[in-house]
């Protein structure tokens, strides 16, 4: 854990370091792809940047509750509450949600929008994390059919059912792949986890032929371009806003996609903005970002020894940096568009929250692990010294024997 | 412990993923490199297409003013709007979260619009619901109009509806000189008169500015390029003078209300020049609405109409007599009250008898049987020529479109009686403006001259385009023979036929003529006329001549009694706006001489007409004042002035401060 990570002392540092810097590309990219519209709408060009920092401090401050100072077991061990709430919040949202561009996704609290949903994503990681890590230690065979390891990929089933209900396909899909990819890591037999993909596969298929929508959307994902008007539209808008912005971009503020053409262009559409005002040598520079992030997260993966912890912070890291290339790759076309946004760089409060939440449980996992190992080093020092003490005096009467 | 289920196999497995992940990462960035750098160009040029936005920018149409600087027709850039209907649909971008309107845009938009556009609701839902990606809904539309509709489109955050810039024209006279101004179509196109023969000089420039917009069609930022403003377009001064114009107008207004007659002309114009100063035809139509009236009320019947002149005919006939030394003003002819060719006879207008008269009675009294006899004296080859000479039978050639040769015998077809009709004016077709021409060549000492109506056109810097000036056809007679029939012409008015064109002090030549209308059937209409006067002033060196004709006077329809008083009436407004004195008995002073400055007497304070709110003013006191500051009160509260004598004024009929109406009549001496 005292392994230096690159530049930094240590991964805790290079992971701090690197979400103030995704920040930073955030509020710059939100202020730019949101003050036109903004403008038009509030009158207010800074509307959306100002939501974004006042989110983002809120987000901070849940990273150091959690970081430094609630121990993250707690997390664990009253995840069934977590499981309760956002059970009821789910429910509610489905029954009286606020429908925003065709989907009813969003609650409202207070006279601010929250989005369960997102946050439903980081409690399967912690659902999940708890229930398999208990199994990972006993060094057993995690099945889907076994009586009590079935039960996070239920829970997960029972939030991917409501969210699909609002309707969100893309974020049901996500919260399944979470799941499943801790299952995997637990340890899921090879025979199940085909049987599982099949199913996927044939399900995916089922939904596409029963929703033409769905099969419209496939096709454009293969070519945009055949209906740039109105399916393709916004595929087609991002993949020109960022072609525009070839290797260095285009002047700040003057990407043209934010202009009303590109929808979502805050939001799950960020990058599209940012790869048009910072070109390719940007769009590279984010993505080494992520990867460094994904990296030193990995790192701290890597060197947990408790399996919980291990789970906890593998399953964020797909969050987080998996979230981000799964975005990438829809916003440049290799993937068709499912709502999934950009962490840090898309504005969306919740999301923002919840990232930095989870990047809170990497650094106490981080936390606790070093003191872990601190600890036992401590006890192993004592024991050491207590062993040295030991020999010296084994070696200390030998010289009145002779 | 299996190695397959531990943490450290946990881990294993997460290198794994995180491969697959790192396998993603890659694709995106190989993705991205052949967006950006491969296909960046023609991905940037797409992108600038549909942000670029091409605008066509109009100019306004070019002003027609008269030739003092009046407004007649301007323009002025107006908003057009029109519809992308399938833009219309919500775009949910525009919403703040969760405050989308369940609505159907179109539907509101419809009813929203629908009263101020003055449109049908359902006709504004039906084109929102189209296909397509362009439809006008309104062009040209008051700018209350267009700003009324900005402000729903914009509260109601309506997508689909933009505006574009047209140019709009406006008469600001109304009716005023309509037939001549023309009028224009919806895309800046004249349809006839000026508007149409000057078309391609005036009408508004179109010229082509990019811009980069957003999806909405809004301008961004500072980034008009190309946008120089297109150039303005020249401006047309016609040889019109709105005062005169005016006069002519409501001296028509009054004679169709008097006589009832279907339709009726007058043209004015400068014997010597050519130039038109005024030129009307009723029925009349206000070319802001021309849409609104029947296709009749849009003919211009000063140059499109024919008609048989009737005895306004006979100076011609008289001149080519004079001409052909076949009489003189004092050849002697006895009227019998018949006159007997082939198997018609031809009497006089009254079927009386005169005797003994002199070649210059036939004229002053308009004898038929003379006429004839002249007529018949000269010949059908010979009257036909003359009567080609002074311009009959081809268009004069003025700046107007749609105007008529007018119809001649083939002389060599002519039966004996044709040749006695022609002689008094019938068995011819002319228009009004050649029947005028023809006589201002006797006004101005013989020669055909081109009327012509459009004075100048000038560019915005300066430049003249286009002059009119004094076109000499060709010479007809000469100076002697006019001279001769001017001061014949001079007696019919004095005493003779034409006594009701008489006004005091003025020297007025002119010529009566009643002649019998021509029916659709063929044949002549019975009962109806075309009653006319022709006239110029002052009648040995003359600055106007007018031609007035009515079609159809119900009631009384004689020349002398329904034209003639129009032509005074009208004649006299206008010498009184020109301020042309009457002459006293030592003769009319020339025109030169009345416009020097030493010939008014300043006065150090003139009275003012005080105009009313209602538009009634007040009469000041006259007494002191010369006539041309006496003509200039009276414009100024718009009455009629009768003038009796010279000098300064002493007496006025309305005693001063009482409040009239205008077109009130104010009777003032001077002496």
């Amino acid at each position: 854990m005292h392994k230096r990570f690159l530049i930094w002392d240590n991964p805790k540092d290079a992971i701090l370091v690197l979400t103030f810097l995704l920040m930073a590309l955030g509020c710059i990219n939100v202020f730019s792809a949101s003050f036109v519209e903004a403008k038009d709408m509030f009158d207010n060009g800074y509307y959306y940047l100002y939501r974004y920092a006042i989110y983002g401090a809120i987000g901070l401050g849940v990273m150091g509750l959690i970081g430094w100072w609630i121990p993250y077991r707690y997390l664990l061990q009253y995840r069934q509450i977590w499981y309760g709430i956002f059970f009821i919040m789910l429910v509610c949202v489905d029954a009286f949600g606020v429908t925003n561009k065709g989907a009813q996704r969003w609650l409202y609290i207070g006279g601010q929008s929250i989005q369960p949903s997102e946050m439903v994503k980081l409690s399967i990681i912690i659902l999940g994390a708890g229930s398999l890590g208990e199994y990972l230690k006993r060094g057993q065979p995690v099945s889907l059919f076994a009586k009590g390891m079935c039960v996070p990929f239920v829970q997960a089933a029972v939030f991917a059912g409501l969210v699909l209900v609002q309707p969100d396909m893309g974020t049901a899909a996500i919260i399944f792949a979470l799941m499943i990819g801790l299952y995997i890591i637990a340890g899921l037999p090879r025979i199940q986890l085909l049987g599982l993909l099949g199913t996927a596969v044939v399900g995916v298929i089922g939904l596409i032929i029963v929703a033409p929508y769905r099969f419209a959307r496939v096709k454009i994902w293969l070519d945009p371009w055949q209906d740039a008007g109105n399916t393709g539209y916004q595929v087609v808008q991002s993949l020109m806003s960022i072609g525009s912005g070839g290797l260095v971009g285009k002047p700040f503020g003057m990407g043209s996609g934010k202009f009303f053409y590109l929808p979502e262009a805050h939001t799950d559409f960020a990058f599209a903005i940012y790869c048009q005002e910072w070109g390719f040598i940007g769009a590279v520079l984010l993505i080494a970002l992520f990867l460094v992030l994904a990296a030193a997260i990995h790192q701290i993966a890597l060197n947990a020894k408790s399996e919980k912890g291990f789970l906890l912070v593998t399953g964020i890291n797909f969050l987080v940096v998996g979230q981000a290339v799964a975005n990438m790759a829809m916003v440049c076309g290799i993937l068709p568009v499912i709502g999934v946004p950009l962490s840090f760089i898309s504005y969306g409060g919740t999301a923002l929250i919840v990232n930095l939440a989870a990047i809170g449980i990497v650094i106490a996992v981080y936390q606790d692990e070093v003191k872990q190992e601190t600890s036992q080093q401590e006890v192993a020092a004592v024991f050491e010294k207590r062993k040295q003490e030991l020999v010296g005096k084994r070696s200390l009467p030998r010289r009145w024997q002779r | 412990m299996s190695r397959h289920f531990g943490i450290n196999a946990g881990k294993k497995r997460s290198g794994w993923i995180g491969c697959l992940i790192l396998f993603t990462f890659v694709s995106v960035v190989v993705r991205l490199f052949w967006l950006q750098i491969i296909s960046g160009e023609e991905l940037a040029k797409r992108s600038m297409q549909q942000t670029a936005g091409d605008e066509k920018v109009f100019s306004p149409r070019g002003s027609i003013l008269d030739r003092n600087g009046e407004e007649l027709a301007v323009s002025i850039m107006s908003k057009s709007l029109y519809v992308d209907p399938k833009q219309m649909d919500d775009n949910p971008e525009m919403w703040p979260r969760g405050q989308q309107p369940q609505r159907d845009p179109r539907r509101l938009a419809a009813d929203l619009l629908a009263p101020v556009l003055k449109i049908k609701a359902d006709e504004l839902y039906s084109d929102f619901s189209n296909g397509g990606r362009f439809l006008w809904i309104k062009r040209a539309m008051e700018p209350a109009e267009a700003d009324a509709v900005r402000q729903i489109i914009k509260d109601n955050k309506f997508s689909g509806l933009h505006f574009l810039e047209e140019s709009k024209r406006y008469y600001t006279k109304n009716t005023m000189a309509a037939h001549v101004l023309g009028f224009v179509g919806i895309d800046d196109n004249g349809l006839s008169g000026i508007e149409w023969a000057l078309d391609s000089i005036i009408k508004g420039a179109e010229t082509h500015r990019s811009e980069i917009l957003d999806a909405l069609g809004r301008k961004i930022g500072e980034s008009s390029f190309n946008s120089a403003a297109p150039p303005q377009m020249p401006t047309v001064y016609l040889t019109i003078d709105s005062k005169m114009q005016y006069v002519l107008e409501k001296g028509l207004d009054d004679a169709i209300a008097k006589t009832h007659a279907k339709s009726a002309a007058v043209v004015l114009m400068d014997p010597h020049t050519g130039e038109i100063l005024g030129m009307a035809s009723r029925p009349t139509f206000d070319p802001n609405k021309f849409s609104e009236y029947p296709a009749n009320a849009l003919t211009n019947r000063a140059i499109s109409i024919v008609y048989e002149p009737g005895s306004v005919f006979k100076p011609i006939v008289g001149c080519a007599g004079l001409t052909e030394h076949l009489v003189t003003p004092d050849t002697p002819f006895y009227d019998a009250g018949a006159f007997n060719v082939a198997d018609r006879t031809i009497r006089n207008w009254d079927s009386g008898a005169l005797g003994a008269i002199t070649f210059t009675d036939i004229i002053k009294f308009s004898v038929n049987t003379g006429m004839a006899d002249l007529g018949m004296k000269i010949g059908a080859q010979r009257l036909t020529d003359y009567t080609k000479k002074f311009g009959f039978g081809t268009a004069t050639g003025i700046e107007l479109p749609g105007e008529e040769d007018g119809i001649l015998y083939d002389p060599e077809e002519m039966r004996l009686p044709d040749i006695a009709t022609m002689g008094i004016g019938q068995g011819i077709a002319v228009t009004p403006l050649q029947m005028l021409r023809a006589i201002c060549a006797i006004a101005n000492g013989g020669e055909l001259v081109k009327p012509y109506i459009v004075q100048k056109v000038v560019t915005p810097d300066g430049k003249v385009l286009v002059e009119g000036k004094k076109q000499v056809v060709r010479r007809v007679i000469g100076e002697d023979v006019a001279e001769q029939m001017r001061s014949m012409m001079e007696q019919v008015v004095s005493d003779g036929g034409g006594k009701t064109a008489r006004i005091q002090g003025y020297k007025i030549a002119g010529k009566t003529g009643t002649a019998e209308k021509l029916s659709e059937q063929g044949g002549y209409a019975a009962g109806l006329y075309i009653a006319s006067f022709v006239g110029f002033v002052p009648s040995d060196n003359p600055q106007y001549a007018m031609l007035i004709m009515l079609d159809s006077p119900q009631g009384v329809f004689y020349g002398s009694q329904v034209s003639a008083p129009v032509f005074r009436d009208t004649l006299q407004q206008i010498l009184v706006a020109q301020g042309i004195q009457p002459s006293n008995a030592t003769g009319l002073p020339s025109l030169d001489t009345l416009k020097r400055p030493e010939n008014y007497k300043e006065i150090d304070k003139l009275p003012q007409v005080q105009i009313m709110p209602d538009g009634k003013a007040k009469i000041p006191n006259f007494a002191g004042l010369n006539f041309k500051q006496v003509a200039e009160l009276i414009q100024q509260g718009r009455f009629v002035l009768i003038p009796y004598g010279s000098g300064t004024a002493r007496k006025q009929s309305v005693p001063p401060g009482t409040i009239l109406a205008p077109d009130s009549v104010v009777e003032v001496w001077f002496e």
